[in-house]
């Protein structure tokens, strides 16, 4: 662990992502003594991670959108459309494999359009998003009516309901291996030097030679394409599509990223702090409500989490002065 | 970079590690703990459809006493912001499971969602309840129903019948979504009573073709409503049968400035709330039992199938409400019915009045028409 680390911005990452290790282990703790350790149980510590994977993912792939300085509100909108769109096919064709693809192409149509709008326009990402959070939402609500989809076969919950010695979800190891692979992509591809570099200065980036558009187009769609997956695992997990279910999950995938220290304003990324952030609402939530504080409390402490975090971050920009970003 | 990538991917390995590792040490002092406390309080979980809203604080008031009677812990568990769905209540009831609590009542928003899971708590043991809305028949041990469907469906449809008589008229049915399985019960109820006696005493009434699902709060339920009565002026009845379809058929009529009692309203709702609209004449009875003996059958019933007293099979059971006050005058019989499908039945429909109203147990006080 001690190792010489030579470059500055490494240094002030490893540290981060040891604080947020010691702080989730600290937490784990506290929820230990407040649960008389019943949160420990093997069962319910990994069976935790159940109820973060969804979120657990998009905040993977928000990583890399916030490290270009953009961001996805969308995200909770494409995934709810996308189980409907999965649920209605699989209802009118009962043919698995057609709605499995049904619904990854809407996810990565969703994705692709936020991603042409941000690409091609100058509307910001925000705007860009918050507007296609209403369209995707209003989309699926428009077709699914109020019916709620239901009906899928066995095979298809295949997924949240084998274990790996009975103890570790399969969905939580899926989400170890994207998370493994978008690691791998962000510090060793040059995709993730692209992605630094644009959340640094736009300008600078292009003149470098990144193809910015190209870039945004595809994290975007990559985006919708892991909202399509989340949304799977959603359904093998709880079977009922219906348009509110993707409510309010871009705060708390967002809260993972910024908790995980990837900086808002873009120019730095985490996808190790994503992860860790990610247990560590998990580990929150679930600790929360085996106190019996279920609900609104844990969203009371996420809005929490998320402002300490970004006045955290806009104090340390500050205090370096290092990049002047508008 | 390298260097950097490696170090990130190596703590992250071993966050997993450490997570293992304490999960096994502890394991043995949690199972420990486990068993010492083997034969303490009976530990129930409780889940409503809905907090904060009457039906339920009166179920929740009739719940609480019971358990303060029986000597059990009772976990109430809702969102207090009123945010309820499927996916948290599959959250609360993996929750009791982890915790180990001997029985898990719920009032399911949806038959399906979350099967898997309390098919998981009965596989450990956890005696699955469900109360007020059932799930699907293999994923509970029994369903404490508030009254047989039949018995609703036949209130309703013969109460409107009276009410609008020998003119007859278009009537509609709102309900709240179609997968809330007791309002499905009760629709299904209300058509077979009308087709039974369509050519004798419904020959004047016909239904609108649709039923109106009104979704799950106030305000949805009020737009739905009056799009319905706007777009069809014809109607003249409207079944009412979810917590929010009466209020919102109530203030639809007012908003259309339509004489009180020219669209009859036959409905489920809670007789307090209802008041308003019953002085005004907007409705004259509405269809319900009591609530807060549910919740207090629901806990009873519980203690006594956890210290088999009664168990699978059974045809009846006597509670410690059989035979005492229902409404007024009105007296429970003397032991529940419980049908083979695992039914347990708390009793008749009541018809309120305005009379009546103020009979109603749990709501707005604890100690409300329990004299």
């Amino acid at each position: 662990m001690e190792q010489v680390v030579v470059s500055k911005r490494p240094k002030f990452k490893v540290t981060y992502l040891m604080v947020l290790i010691v702080f989730l282990l600290g937490l784990l703790g506290l929820m230990a003594s407040l649960t008389e350790g019943t949160i420990l149980k093997p069962s319910v510590l990994f069976g935790l991670t159940v109820n973060v994977v969804e979120i657990g993912l998009m905040a993977l792939s928000l990583t890399f959108i916030i490290t270009t300085g953009g961001i996805d509100l969308s995200v909770g909108s494409i995934m709810a459309l996308c189980a409907v769109i999965l649920g209605i096919t699989y209802e009118k064709t009962t043919n698995l494999p057609l709605a499995i693809i049904a619904c990854l192409v809407t996810g990565v149509a969703c994705g692709a359009f936020n991603g042409l709008i941000i690409a091609k326009t100058k509307i910001s990402p925000l705007v860009t998003t918050l507007a296609t959070l209403s369209l995707f939402y209003g989309i699926a609500r428009i077709i699914s009516g109020t019916k709620i989809f239901s009906t899928y076969p066995e095979g298809f919950k295949v997924l949240s309901q084998k274990m790996l010695f009975h103890m570790i979800p399969y969905q939580f190891m899926f989400f170890v291996i994207v998370f493994l692979v978008f690691a791998v992509f962000f510090s060793r591809a040059s995709i993730g030097r692209y992605l630094r570099a644009i959340g640094h200065n736009e300008k600078a980036a292009k003149f470098m030679g990144v193809n910015v558009g190209a870039t945004k187009f595809l994290i975007y769609t990559l985006t919708g394409l892991i909202c399509s997956l989340s949304s799977m695992i959603y359904l093998s997990r709880l079977p009922a599509a219906k348009p509110d279910i993707g409510l309010n999950l871009n705060l708390e995938a967002i809260t993972a990223v910024v908790l995980g220290g990837t900086n808002i304003m873009g120019g730095v990324g985490n996808p190790s702090g994503t992860f860790v952030a990610v247990l560590l609402l998990g580990v929150l939530r679930k600790g929360l409500q085996l106190i019996g504080l279920g609900g609104s409390i844990y969203n009371f402490i996420l809005g929490i989490l998320l402002v300490i975090c970004l006045i955290g971050f806009s104090y340390l920009n500050n205090s370096k002065k290092k990049h002047s970003r508008s | 970079m390298k260097k950097w990538f490696s170090k990130n991917v190596i703590t992250s390995m071993l966050l997993v590690l450490i997570l293992a590792i304490v999960a096994g040490c502890s394991s043995q002092g949690a199972t420990g703990s486990g068993s010492s406390s083997g034969d303490k309080k009976i530990k129930i979980g409780m889940i409503p459809k809905f907090t904060g809203v009457d039906y339920f604080i009166a179920v929740e008031n009739g719940a609480k006493k019971a358990a303060a009677d029986l000597g059990i812990q009772l976990d109430w568990q809702g969102d207090p912001s009123g945010q309820e769905s499927a996916a948290k209540q599959q959250a609360y009831i993996q929750t009791f499971i982890d915790k180990g609590y001997d029985a898990i009542l719920v009032s399911a928003l949806d038959a399906k969602s979350y099967a898997d899971t309390l098919k998981q708590a009965r596989s450990k043991g956890i005696k699955v309840i469900t109360w007020d809305a059932d799930v699907q028949q293999d994923a509970r041990d029994f369903f404490i129903n508030q009254v047989e469907n039949s018995g609703i469906g036949m209130t309703l449809m013969s109460n409107m019948g009276k009410e609008l008589g020998s003119k007859g008229g278009k009537v509609a049915i709102v309900s709240s979504d179609p997968n809330a399985s007791n309002q499905n019960a009760w629709i299904e109820a209300i058509k077979n009573e009308y087709e039974a006696k369509k050519s004798a005493d419904y020959s004047k009434i016909t239904f609108y073709d649709k039923i109106i699902y009104a979704g799950n709060n106030q305000a949805d339920a009020d737009k739905a409503v009056a799009a319905l009565l706007t777009q069809n002026p014809d109607i003249t009845g409207i079944f009412a049968i979810s917590s929010m379809a009466v209020p919102a058929a109530g203030k639809a009529i007012t908003d259309m400035k339509k004489p009180a009692g020219s669209i009859a309203i036959q409905g489920l709702g809670v007789p307090v709330t209802a008041k308003d609209n019953m002085q005004s004449g907007l409705m004259k009875s509405v269809v319900l039992w009591q609530p807060y003996d549910l919740g207090y059958l629901a806990v009873e019933f519980t203690s006594k199938l956890k210290k088999g007293e009664v168990k699978a099979g059974d045809t009846t059971f006597k509670s410690s409400l059989s035979g005492k006050t229902q409404l007024k005058d009105v007296k429970y019989s003397d032991s529940h019915k419980i049908l083979p499908d695992g039914q347990v039945i708390l009793g008749l429909p009541i018809v309120y009045t305005l009379d009546s109203v103020d009979g109603f147990k749990g709501y707005p006080d604890a100690n409300s028409g329990l004299k």
